[in-house]
């Protein structure tokens, strides 16, 4: 099922992210390369997004101004309510730690911390004592199965069990909006499979949204919406899920 | 209580034949103002017997030979025989010559003829007067320095840094230290934050702010450091003790000094954190969503 934007937003109330008109360049003069051209884009509350499209067609780069990682050079961006380009650097950041979560294809989990503090990490950085950060941290990683490997440094873990540690890392401070660049791109189909089971439960939440950067067409089915980007621009949007224009 | 204090360098003619350098101090032999702390062996009232000295542990060491000296050893100080009167405690000279004591007019008697060979007048405060104004008094009455116990050995202290090569010798080794020190720390520090750019691009975008970053360099920085020093000032010290053992080196390791290496060590760490800093303070967290 394809739908547009205008259509979607009238159907939609609760909106974690509402971007309009974003435009974003890099480089100067003649070696300038626009890559968002004017992006409108919405997340709903208890959403599970799927960002999909060619390299270059500026997936990411709409990944990272939504999170305030990168400067828009026009258009406006809403998220939780906040305007983004609105917040000093240091609001961005302090934005990002108490209210986003990162999921990163890299996993780029410190080798040096052992699974449990690697997951505890944002509460650390929040200022969360040692004992509650690593408490919190270790509950979730024994949801994920992982109960058995706490003490495990980084080079250790398989891909899987990296990326659950990276998941737990992005969970633990119960971030209302998940953000995930290429999730799966490292791991086989059976584990890929069990970790976006893992994402679409914290996106069913109400008052939660997961955004899914994704080349990867064996997840497609469990988003409940699938927005294609083409050459800067929202292509079409996909439903998956019903409900959610109910 | 005053008293006049010759002190100068003189040759001691070992029974082999061989020579030693000694210091010869000379002290007022009727207030025996000047004399060492401790006597291990003898009396240092003796010394005004006639040609009796008094000799330290390190002159015991290198003045005897084949000899063992103790009390009634017999040596000569410029041709002049002198017996040993009494065995006592100093602390090594920094040109770790050994001490031999003995009065101030046989110190004249055995040194060679000079013009003037009063080294020194000491003096010690009446009750009820400090050190520094008997020093302030002497100086206003008399026109000569005169300086308390503190004042004279930093007054030496400044004497040998301007005089002899040991300033420039010392400065220079001391500022190559801290120069290769931070390169190398810097250096250390710089390839660990580039290596772990992506690691830190994580936190940032995670919610780390920039200050944050910087206080885990610092930390890294001075946990490093701090574990230098004690490693650094444990070899030194147990390589000073070593070599004050065998009676070649004085050494003496004052708490100024253990401070002003810790600053150093801390300024190193410091300015060595600021090139990694800088480099997070710039960093974008969008490096970590680059695969």
């Amino acid at each position: 099922m394809t739908q547009n934007v205008e259509s979607l937003e009238e159907e939609l109330s609760d909106w974690l992210v509402r971007a309009r008109g974003v435009t974003k360049s890099f480089g100067e003069g003649h070696t300038k390369i626009p890559v968002l051209k004017g992006v409108d884009f919405d997340v709903a509350s208890g959403e599970v997004l799927l960002l999909v499209g060619p390299s270059g067609s500026g997936k990411t780069t709409l990944l990272s101004v939504i999170a305030g990682i990168l400067e828009s050079d026009g258009g406006d961006v809403r998220v939780l309510g906040e305007t983004i380009q609105e917040l000093s650097a240091l609001a961005k950041t302090n934005f990002r730690r108490d209210h986003l979560g990162f999921i990163f294809q890299q996993y780029n989990l410190l080798p040096t911390l052992t699974a449990v503090e690697n997951a505890a990490v944002p509460l650390f950085i929040q200022g969360v004592s040692r004992s509650e950060a690593t408490g919190r941290a270790e509950e979730v990683l024994k949801t994920m199965g992982m109960g058995e490997r706490l003490m495990t440094l980084p080079p250790k873990l398989s891909g899987g069990e990296q990326q659950r540690v990276a998941i737990a890392r992005a969970l633990v401070a119960e971030p209302q909006l998940l953000l995930c660049d290429e999730p799966t791109a490292s791991l086989d189909g059976e584990t890929g499979h069990r970790i976006v089971e893992q994402l679409c439960a914290v996106g069913k939440h109400p008052d939660r949204a997961v955004i899914i950067v994704t080349h990867d067409s064996r997840i497609f089915e469990f988003g409940d919406r699938i927005v294609h980007m083409e050459d800067g621009r929202i292509g079409n949007i996909q439903q998956v899920r019903k409900d959610l224009n109910s | 209580m005053g008293g006049p204090l010759y002190k100068g360098i003189q040759r001691a003619r070992l029974r082999d034949g061989n020579y030693e350098q000694i210091a010869l101090v000379g002290i007022d032999s009727s207030t025996l103002i000047g004399r060492p702390h401790t006597v291990i062996e003898g009396r240092i009232e003796d010394l005004r017997a006639p040609d009796t000295v008094a000799i330290d542990q390190l002159a015991v060491e290198r003045l005897g030979g084949s000899v063992q000296m103790r009390i009634g050893t017999r040596f000569e100080v410029n041709d002049h025989l002198v017996r040993v009167a009494a065995i006592v405690k100093t602390q090594k000279s920094f040109q770790n010559f050994p001490f031999v004591y003995t009065t101030y007019e046989r110190a004249l008697g055995i040194t060679p003829q000079e013009r003037r060979k009063l080294s020194y007048v000491l003096a010690s405060p009446v009750n009820g007067m400090s050190p520094e104004d008997l020093a302030v008094r002497i100086h206003q009455q008399t026109g000569l320095g005169a300086y308390t116990g503190d004042q004279f050995g930093w007054k030496t202290v400044r004497w040998i840094l301007k005089n002899t090569g040991i300033g420039v010798n010392f400065g220079t080794t001391v500022v190559l230290g801290f120069v290769v020190g931070m390169a190398i720390a810097g250096q250390t520090f710089y390839l660990f934050t580039i290596e772990n750019l992506r690691q830190f691009g994580a936190l940032k975008a995670i919610g780390a702010s920039t200050g944050m970053l910087a206080r885990m360099i610092l930390l890294q920085s001075f946990t490093v450091g701090l574990i230098g020093y004690g490693v650094g000032i444990g070899l030194a010290t147990l390589f000073g003790l070593t070599a004050a053992r065998g009676g070649r080196l004085p050494f003496v390791e004052t708490w100024p000094l253990l401070v002003g290496v810790g600053i150093a060590l801390l300024m190193i760490c410091s300015l060595s954190s600021a090139i990694s800093i800088r480099k997070l303070a710039k960093l974008e967290p969008a490096v970590v969503f680059r695969g």
